[in-house]
């Protein structure tokens, strides 16, 4: 614990113990209509003067806060179109808030969403690397890093197949077996675990707790209520894109499916 | 397994660094440590080229074979072309007219490939982009590096036909080195514009097209500037790529570039390359939002 002593030094607002702080964060996206093929250069000047080509606004996240202490899971749960995942790609530094502040305190590994697949095209293997030396992985380090997840993984000769030739539950395997293994001191998790067999999610499982005793703070996006239930240390509930509930992952888990029947709608909920 | 990770046995490892997103501003990020990230993942840009070279044939010597015997095969139809154009009075000339039309259209391909790829690299690396941290500029730079590649074998492939031809060599060789820097900085600077203006507007890549057409015929690689009138010169001038051209010509033809030449592609090298870094760095925040 050398390193939190030696940054109390620091004026900052956040305890120590904080790895996430999200601060009344709003974010849009600038979605661009879908402009017609225009027959005439007459049809297409004039919708382009009405503007019909032009962006419009759309909000993601609407006043978020959070915070994450270290060493502990945050569970995000929300319908789909919810702003989960825009939550994720912001705190990860890949979309910037349209408003509020977040403050990260470490390295984030690869955001994980449905694949890494860079190019499917390419082989496990390649994307593998590719991912980890666009993250700054140490050169040295790759062959061990390609082995360690390939094994995790479980792909077998598949890691030298293209990406396309694999299953989508292949495919979710390997991203987060390389998240897993960038080392890294933020894991950011979203929906990856549901694919792969009930083998696998208990390694996922073993790994992230490994993970979290070391120190380590995940987010983790999931419809699955079960693993929320036995991962997360609180649990925030969105919905478009703002915060219903936020606290202990049984309450909001409860209330989030009350809600969920009471809409009388099935969607979203995939807890097998 | 999963070495990387065991190894923590508390969180005294962790590294202590803290990021703070706030509103995206169209501002440049602090440049050296935005250099130092790149030089850090130099592996990165070696990898993607030369994954991309694999990609689409199956093998690297294929690959690098197709580069070489491509621009060649251009080469070949344009030779043939300017014979028939000129009543098949070959002669004495043709050889000259040869490796002009094979050093040009080598060296073409390069700022072709940086441009083509380097526009489409943001947005063709879309899943990358939305999956991790890391400075945007690696994939701009990824497709000039390509580019870079695919020209060594040609060089040596044109150093053969050169002396096969029987040309001569000059002094102007020793300038190859900076021609080649202020060449590679020109097609970075173009690069790193059109990567950003891609992201923004996907039109670019279907201009592109066309705008090569005619950088190819507006840049002297078909013929000798010797061949422009003085007026039309001054005016090519005005083409980015115009002065380093030239001055390779004069290279090519055992001669020496010119003041002017030199002056004039450092100045659109580094006029290119601020105006390129800039746009781009200054945006790529907010990529994520838009690819």
């Amino acid at each position: 614990m050398n390193e939190l002593s030696a940054s109390t030094s620091e004026t900052d607002v956040l305890p120590e113990t904080v790895a996430i702080s999200v601060e009344n964060i709003s974010a849009s996206y600038q979605v661009r209509r879908e402009v017609r093929l225009t027959t005439t250069l007459r049809d297409g000047f004039s919708n382009f003067r009405q503007g019909a080509g032009s962006t419009r606004l759309v909000p993601a996240l609407r006043g978020v806060s959070a915070t994450v202490p270290q060493g502990s899971v945050l569970g995000v749960l929300g319908r789909n179109g919810a702003g989960k995942s825009t939550l994720l790609r912001a705190i990860a530094g890949i979309i910037p808030p349209t408003a509020g502040r977040i403050v990260v305190r470490g390295e984030i590994s690869a955001l994980l969403t449905a694949g890494i697949g860079f190019n499917r095209q390419l082989t496990g293997r390649t994307n593998i690397e590719l991912g980890a030396l666009a993250m700054g992985f140490p050169d040295d380090r790759i062959g061990d890093l390609t082995g360690s997840v390939a094994e995790f993984a479980q792909l077998g000769e598949y890691i030298d197949f293209p990406m396309r030739t694999y299953s989508s539950g292949m495919s979710m395997r390997l991203s987060f077996a390389l998240a897993a293994h960038l080392d890294p001191e933020i894991l950011l998790i979203d929906e990856a675990l549901a694919g792969g067999d009930s083998k696998f999610k208990e390694r996922v499982a073993g790994k992230m707790k490994e993970l979290c005793s070391s120190g380590r703070t995940i987010v983790l996006v999931s419809h699955a209520m079960r693993v929320l239930k036995t991962m997360a240390s609180s649990c925030l509930w969105l919905h478009q894109g703002k915060v219903i509930e936020y606290g202990d992952p049984e309450d909001v888990i409860r209330q989030y499916l009350r809600f969920c029947r009471l809409e009388a709608s099935s969607e979203g909920l995939d807890d097998e | 397994m999963s070495s990387s990770t065991a190894t923590a046995p508390g969180a005294s490892e962790l590294s202590g660094v803290e990021y703070v997103f706030e509103p995206h501003a169209v501002k440049l990020p602090p440049l050296k440590p935005y250099l130092h990230d790149l030089w850090d993942r130099r592996r990165f840009v070696k990898t993607l080229a030369r994954t991309e070279i694999q990609g689409k044939r199956s093998s690297m010597v294929i690959g690098q074979l197709w580069s070489v015997l491509d621009p060649l095969f251009q080469a070949a139809i344009y030779f043939f072309l300017i014979q028939i154009l000129r009543g098949g009075q070959g002669g004495r000339g043709s050889a000259y007219q040869m490796t002009l039309l094979i050093s040009g259209i080598f060296l073409f391909t390069f700022t072709r490939t940086s441009l083509n790829d380097g526009a489409r690299s943001v947005i063709g690396g879309r899943g990358l982009l939305l999956n991790s941290t890391f400075p945007r500029a690696l994939l701009p730079i990824s497709s000039v590096y390509k580019g870079l590649l695919e020209l060594a074998p040609a060089g040596v492939v044109y150093l053969v036909i050169h002396i096969v031809a029987g040309r001569p060599i000059g002094t102007g060789v020793v300038f190859l080195p900076t021609l080649l820097l202020l060449h590679t900085m020109l097609n970075l600077g173009l690069a790193l514009l059109f990567a950003a203006l891609t992201v923004y507007m996907r039109d670019i890549t279907q201009f592109l097209s066309y705008l090569l057409r005619v950088l190819f015929f507006i840049t002297p690689i078909l013929y000798p500037i010797s061949l422009l009138p003085p007026g039309i010169r001054t005016a090519m001038a005005f083409n980015p790529l115009y002065p380093v051209f030239a001055a390779y010509q004069a290279v090519v033809g055992g001669g020496v570039p010119t003041f002017g030449q030199l002056a004039g592609s450092l100045i659109w090298a580094v006029l290119f390359l601020v105006l390129g870094a800039g746009l781009f760095l200054s945006h790529e925040r907010a990529f994520g939002l838009h690819v």
